[in-house]
């Protein structure tokens, strides 16, 4: 099957990505924010910097490959978090109903008429810029999405026989949630998480491109596209190298999602 | 500005302080005489007398108007009105530095702002200048015609226009391109590759503004013990700097004054790069050990100032001095400056005009701002057309591309033409969408220099904008419209219709056709909301003058009047949007009935 190996293959590379920037330090002779003044704006295939350097002299490839970090930790993360907070309050809204379900769709209805980009934006210049913000900022916008997804699905499911069932025999309301309705919903979440993260990844790097997410001297790939943007007559290859690489991270991240989803057959 | 109004007295290029409106000025005690000029006229006609320099003041020195400009000329108590062109300025001690601190001081058409307030000035500016305002689109340009009665003859260029365009590289294009006459601003690395252009001149002048960072002692810590600010001093190797970042286009400067002021002092030596010495210093003030220190930076205020600033905490570092280095929209740094909320180092540009100036900055009031003197909603009403405009044709161009790939890949699953269909619209999806944005103006502007590189001029302007937003969208709609006819023609009725024996033609384009596009109908509007006002990169890298670039501006800037304002009008047109699509749902689809 052609779409399986893709998946698979999307998921090898992601699996590569990550190991690369686990082992960082061991993959490049340079920290990241190291270089000379005097060794800036080399072009790729130059004597030591492969890829170049940028224009503080900083070698490229250990830029991409710590920025690596960055794009993976914000991906995960905020889709981790967005998703089990999303995913709790969808299911105790679905199933509990009354007063609390009507607050909580009332705020999904209401997120979701903004762009997602603009309410990250003001949230992360409202936060201040550094990691840990970002990943909050990315969370507070993007949870709405498993709780929509979540909430429609206890709806349907809360009126099944087992659920029934459960209740007669007197479980709790904690108990139904997350030990009968819980596993029902998780594999559409998982499916909705891996598309997420690629929207994710590169929603931090827009933020960091405008100058509201990750600080410098650590790496973003955003961050990067940003700076390379000044020297795109001089030493266009920041800029394409480090949006390459947040093109085939997402590709990667999506051709998997894809996968995924056709495998759990939504 | 300086083309439209004009001031008492002007500095030249070399420094020198020269009459300009006025004739003559004269000192004593504590007054000025000052005789102005006879036969200049405002554009509006109007003869520039003494009256009328003297409301121009007098609406100054009004503190119910709070004009920002009142600290240029702080210790004025009066002006009176001697004869036709003669006034008298009092000041509260002798002033012999008036002549210069007027200088800023612009002089407007009383007649436009006596009874309607400064602000009236910005839809009607009247001064004597060369030039007067023909047309002004707020960020994007700016049109000056000549003013035939300007007092000094009518100046030689007819027209001048001014185009906003912020991204450095995009303005260069401009200029190679033969778009622009004239930008300011050459990066340093870049002077060699312009010069290379023969139709293409630079010319250098020496700068007066100096660029520092400056030190928080407001603030109990570290850099109250004289030893570590010494430290940081000798840790710096400033010409290292000016050297590579700068390309050698920057002299050093040991104090706040440059070369072209009286008081400018050669003798002053600034410190020697010393690392050692450095430690040295921060070992007897008790951080052997280092100490870290925030470090505050704006970005692309000053020429290479996001460069230097790291570099500046690259070579503090090597010292043992860590900081949290943090970048900031100038907006905001300004915001931070005021509030006091800028902690231990933070770098910045002193402009050293004049003493007068110098007293402005000590003032440490910045003038109000021209953002804020504006109904928010208004602004904002004022960009809405040109997102929509970009949003509309962006959405019209996917539709156009999107659904017949879309219905094409489904009707042939499993052909070359669904995969090449799938595997470019997940390419698609997956690009960051100002990378996209940024490799077109590489290839299409910078390179081959077929298109602008951005603003909103003709119709070759809208070509990467609106391909940039239609790529992601279009991607969209290939993979919903594919998924959504591959469902209608796996359902019973597909069968019932091709098991009548019907064209394979008609059952995809009379019965499946018509259901499968229903869920296109929600993409379009929802799609066109989104573009809309979340098309914040794309307008932002291409200066299109529309609501997402104006949100990220006003987010900067601290402008939440703004803010609120778009966030208000976006969620007024996705409810719109919402309600357009339940009509047309109702209109064509017969089933659908609204109570």
């Amino acid at each position: 099957m052609r779409s399986d190996a893709a998946g698979i293959l999307s998921l090898a590379v992601l699996g590569l990505l990550v190991m690369a920037a686990l082992a960082a330090p061991l993959l490049t002779p340079y920290h990241y924010n190291e270089g000379s003044v005097t060794e800036r704006l080399l072009p790729p295939f130059s004597p030591g910097h492969v890829l170049g350097t940028d224009a503080l002299g900083r070698d490229l490839l250990t830029r991409i490959i710590y920025g690596s970090r960055v794009s993976l930790l914000v991906g995960a993360a905020s889709v981790l978090l967005a998703g089990t907070i999303g995913t709790v309050i969808g299911l105790l809204s679905g199933y509990l109903g009354g007063r609390f379900d009507r607050m909580v769709t009332r705020i999904i209805d209401a997120q979701l008429s903004f762009p997602f980009m603009i309410l990250a934006l003001t949230l992360a210049a409202l936060l201040g810029p550094s990691l840990r913000n970002v990943i909050i900022t990315l969370v507070v916008s993007s949870w709405v999405i498993y709780a929509r997804l979540v909430r429609g699905q206890v709806l349907e499911e809360r009126e099944r026989e087992y659920v029934q069932a459960a209740r007669a025999l007197g479980a709790s309301t904690a108990r139904v949630t997350f030990r009968h309705l819980l596993p029902n919903v998780v594999p559409n979440v998982i499916v909705l998480a891996s598309l997420e993260v690629g929207r994710m990844i590169i929603a931090e790097a827009s933020i960091s491109f405008l100058g509201y997410g990750i600080q410098p001297p650590l790496p973003s790939w955003g961050k990067m596209v940003a700076e390379g943007k000044d020297y795109l007559f001089t030493a266009w290859w920041i800029s394409a190298l480090s949006g390459a690489a947040i093109g085939l991270t997402t590709l990667c991240a999506n051709l998997a999602g894809d996968w995924l989803r056709d495998r759990v057959g939504r | 500005m300086r083309n439209v109004y004009e001031s008492l007295f002007f500095r030249t290029t070399d420094g020198e302080l020269v009459p300009w409106l006025a004739e003559s000025g004269d000192f004593s005690g504590n007054q000025w005489t000052i005789r102005l000029r006879q036969g200049i006229t405002f554009h509006s006609g109007a003869e520039l007398t003494a009256e009328a320099v003297k409301a121009n003041l007098d609406y100054i020195l009004d503190p119910d108007n709070a004009a920002g400009t009142q600290t240029l000329i702080p210790d004025v108590t009066g002006v009176e009105v001697v004869d036709t062109y003669t006034l008298r300025i009092t000041t509260a001690e002798p002033n012999p530095d008036l002549a210069a601190q007027l200088t800023d001081v612009l002089i407007a058409d009383p007649s436009v702002f006596a009874e309607a307030g400064a602000e009236a000035l910005n839809e009607n500016p009247v001064g004597t200048g060369p030039y007067r305002v023909e047309r002004w689109q707020r960020d994007t340009e700016l049109v000056l015609a000549a003013y035939e009665g300007y007092w000094q003859g009518r100046p030689a260029i007819d027209r001048v226009i001014f185009r906003v365009i912020p991204d450095t590289q995009a303005r260069l294009a401009a200029l190679l391109n033969g778009e622009v006459d004239l930008v300011p601003g050459v990066p340093p690395e870049m002077i060699a590759q312009i010069e290379a252009d023969p139709a293409v001149r630079i010319e250098e002048v020496p700068g007066r503004q100096v660029i520092y960072v400056g030190m928080n002692l407001m603030r109990p810590g570290p850099l109250s013990d004289r030893r570590v600010r010494q430290a940081l001093n000798y840790a710096v190797d400033a010409d290292l700097i000016i050297d590579t970042i700068l390309e050698g286009h920057a002299t050093r400067n040991a104090a706040g004054l440059t070369a072209i002021n009286a008081a400018y002092d050669p003798a002053i030596e600034p410190y020697r790069h010393d690392p050692e010495r450095a430690r040295q210093l921060l070992a007897e003030a008790g951080y052997a050990g280092g100490l870290t220190l925030d470090f505050h930076t704006p970005q692309g205020r000053y020429l290479k100032d996001y460069e230097a600033a790291q570099e500046l905490a690259r070579q503090l570092e090597a010292v043992g001095i860590r900081t949290n280095l943090q970048t900031h929209e100038w907006g905001t740094f300004l915001e931070m400056a005021r509030s006091h909320t800028i902690t231990d180092l933070y770098l910045i540009g002193l402009s050293d005009r004049t003493f007068a100036a110098r007293r402005l900055v000590l003032h440490g009031d910045f003038g109000t701002s021209l953002r804020q003197s504006e109904s928010a909603l208004a602004r904002v009403l004022e960009v809405a057309p040109n997102s929509l405009i970009l949003a509309g044709l962006a959405v019209l161009v996917s539709l156009l591309i999107g659904v017949p790939t879309g219905v094409l890949a489904a009707v042939r699953r499993g052909s070359w033409i669904d995969r090449a269909a799938v595997a470019a619209a997940t390419l698609l999806q997956s690009m960051p969408n100002f990378w996209v944005a940024l490799m077109m103006i590489l290839v299409f502007s910078v390179r081959l220099h077929w298109l602008p590189t951005g603003g909103m001029r003709g119709p070759e302007s809208y070509v990467m904008p609106v391909a940039a937003l239609a790529f992601l969208t279009t991607a969209r709609f290939v993979r919903l419209v594919r998924s959504s006819v591959l469902d209608e023609l796996g359902s019973d009725y597909t069968r019932t219709a091709r098991s009548k024996g019907l064209a394979e033609r008609v059952v995809v384009f009379k019965h499946v056709l018509r259901n499968a596009l229903n869920p296109v109908i929600t993409m379009t509007t929802l799609q066109l909301g989104t573009l809309f006002g979340g098309s914040v990169v794309t307008e932002t890298v291409f200066a299109w003058p529309g609501l997402g670039r104006l949100m990220v501006d006003s987010i900067g800037y601290r402008d939440y009047p703004v803010v609120l304002a778009s966030v208000t009008v976006i969620g007024a047109t996705f409810a719109v949007l919402n309600l357009v699509t339940d009509v047309i749902y109702a209109v064509i689809n017969p089933v659908v009935r609204y109570e």
